[in-house]
């Protein structure tokens, strides 16, 4: 009811403009562009534009999914229900490294379903072998899991730039940070780092609109 | 001719009907007027433009869209009419080579901007289309097999907040114009739905509410602008408005958030240090239609 009471008065207001246009065609515009009159002010007009010397908030990386970082899941869970994961180094103090696997495919017990399809790297390539609950640089420098971007960065270097430049990786905030901050992805939130190409989806549903309807005969365009 | 038994001549008789019938069509005319009294203020029936609302009327027109809302759906809203930021001037540009097609910019547009449920509505469509070219004669806006395929690629499409806007051009009421920050605005109180400015539109980025969107009173997003997410009235014209209820208080527009890839940037072209003004000097850009000069704010770009 109330939806029909929408229309009718989106029919009056049609129809007193029709009527208006009769009773004052000669009386010209309605509105004049250039006497300034806007509707500014209201909220925060009077705020400078980005830049200046104001503070500017930060731009965090989005928390890595829980799969990925230091540690292995177990089937025990914390007195919060959060799942307990085990350091890697539980398992890994007590073993050599294994410096040629380049796949868990063939392994018995952990890693047994990771299928490695990351060029020819070996696990080593970014596993510190002396310490599995950090990451190892091309150069060797041990760095934690929190700096898989720069990792990732040492051969994905147009990526790299892309994203330091905004224009890869999803975000979410302030576009302009004097107002508010804003959450990077990291490259692990679409990439999987054993085998990272991107596996696709299934896309969001499209229109249904009447333009997607066969044009009937005669009204075709 | 002669007189009837009664002496009613044929022509009186036809006078009197022609008089009838006309009194009839013109209170039929007038009907609308009846029932102005009724349910509605004065300012409801003719609102006032928005350029010309003073602070004051501004804030009664808000007021007014809160109240109409409540009433009509029995949601809270909150309707705000941010101005343009002074020296920002909003840019969009969209890498088509990380775009994988899969419609979440869509997604989230239909659901920031309160569009119809039943047509699925958005301002953003997006193109599948054979790669090699842009031919969007043989491109498809409503596949449904994963994406991305791999023969194919994916164009998103939506108004280009054209600087040399033919839509504005068009208007016959000065419903719809470009504001300082370079979004193309329509006021829904004012707007006829002569649908002149969809017909100019090279993009083909305008809808016209052929019925009142339809959304369920729980899925309403309550903050609104006047100017852009705001219930739409049945018969008026709408596009996309860059969010400007998000992007003038600083935020990010929902079709870049819902991006998983990223391939969307957004920006103030006004300001060299930006993400867009990087992307427009160091990629390789192009516009959409460039040769028809409307010098969109809107960009498309490849890597490498």
């Amino acid at each position: 009811m109330g939806q029909s009471t929408f229309i009718s008065n989106r029919a009056n207001r049609v129809a007193a403009f029709a009527v208006a246009i009769g009773l004052s065609a000669c009386q010209g515009g309605h509105l004049d562009p250039a006497a300034g009159i806007t509707a500014a002010g209201i909220t925060a007009a009077g705020a400078t534009a980005a830049g200046a010397t104001a503070k500017r908030h930060p731009v965090r990386y989005r928390p890595r999914p829980s799969g990925v970082g230091s540690g292995i899941a177990t089937d025990l869970v914390d007195h919060n229900g959060a799942p307990i994961k085990a350091p890697c180094g539980s398992c890994h103090a007590g073993k050599a490294p294994s410096t040629r696997r380049r796949s868990g495919e063939t392994l018995k017990i952990f890693h047994s379903g990771l299928r490695m399809k990351h060029g020819t790297l070996s696990c080593l390539t970014c596993h510190n072998g002396n310490n599995y609950d950090t990451l190892r640089l091309a150069d060797d420098t041990e760095v934690q899991f929190d700096a898989l971007m720069t990792l990732c960065g040492q051969c994905h270097g147009p990526q790299k730039r892309d994203y330091d430049h905004g224009s890869h990786g999803g975000m979410t905030g302030f576009w302009d940070l004097t107002k508010g901050p804003r959450v990077r992805n990291q490259c692990v939130h679409c990439h999987d780092p054993h085998a990272p190409a991107y596996v696709g989806m299934v896309p969001a549903a499209g229109p249904r609109d009447r333009f997607l309807q066969p044009a009937r005969p005669g009204h075709g365009h | 001719m002669s007189d009837s038994a009664d002496g009613v001549s044929r022509r009186t008789l036809l006078k009197a009907a022609g008089a009838t019938l006309g009194a009839a069509a013109f209170a039929q005319a007038l009907a609308p007027l009846a029932s102005w009294a009724e349910g509605m203020s004065s300012e409801d029936f003719l609102a006032t433009h928005y350029k010309e609302l003073d602070a004051e009327g501004l804030k009664t027109a808000l007021k007014r869209i809160e109240e109409d809302t409540k009433k009509k759906t029995g949601v809270d809203v909150h309707v705000t009419a941010d101005a343009p930021i002074p020296g920002v001037k909003f840019g969009y540009a969209l890498n088509l080579s990380i775009c994988i097609g899969c419609r979440k910019c869509a997604e989230a547009c239909h659901e920031e901007n309160n569009h119809d449920r039943k047509t699925n509505n958005s301002y953003i469509r997006v193109f599948e289309m054979d790669k090699g070219s842009i031919d969007f004669a043989k491109g498809t806006v409503d596949y449904a097999h994963p994406v991305p395929q791999p023969d194919k690629f994916y164009m998103p499409v939506q108004c280009q907040q054209c600087d040399n806007a033919p839509c504005v051009s068009v208007c016959p009421v000065e419903a719809t114009w470009k504001e300082a920050d370079g979004i193309v605005v329509v006021d829904y109180d004012w707007c006829i739905g002569c649908r002149y400015c969809e017909a100019a539109c090279p993009y083909h980025a305008r809808r016209f509410n052929w019925q009142a969107p339809e959304v369920p009173a729980k899925e309403i997003n309550p903050d609104q602008g006047y100017l852009s997410n705001r219930l739409r009235p049945q018969g008026v014209m709408e596009k996309c408005h860059f969010c400007l209820h998000r992007t003038r208080k600083g935020k990010l527009p929902a079709c870049l958030e819902a991006c998983p890839t990223g391939a969307r940037v957004f920006g103030n072209l006004l300001d060299p240090d930006s993400e867009i003004r990087w992307v427009l000097a160091n990629k390789r850009v192009f516009v959409l239609k460039e040769e028809l000069g409307t010098k969109p704010s809107f960009f498309y770009f490849f890597d490498e």
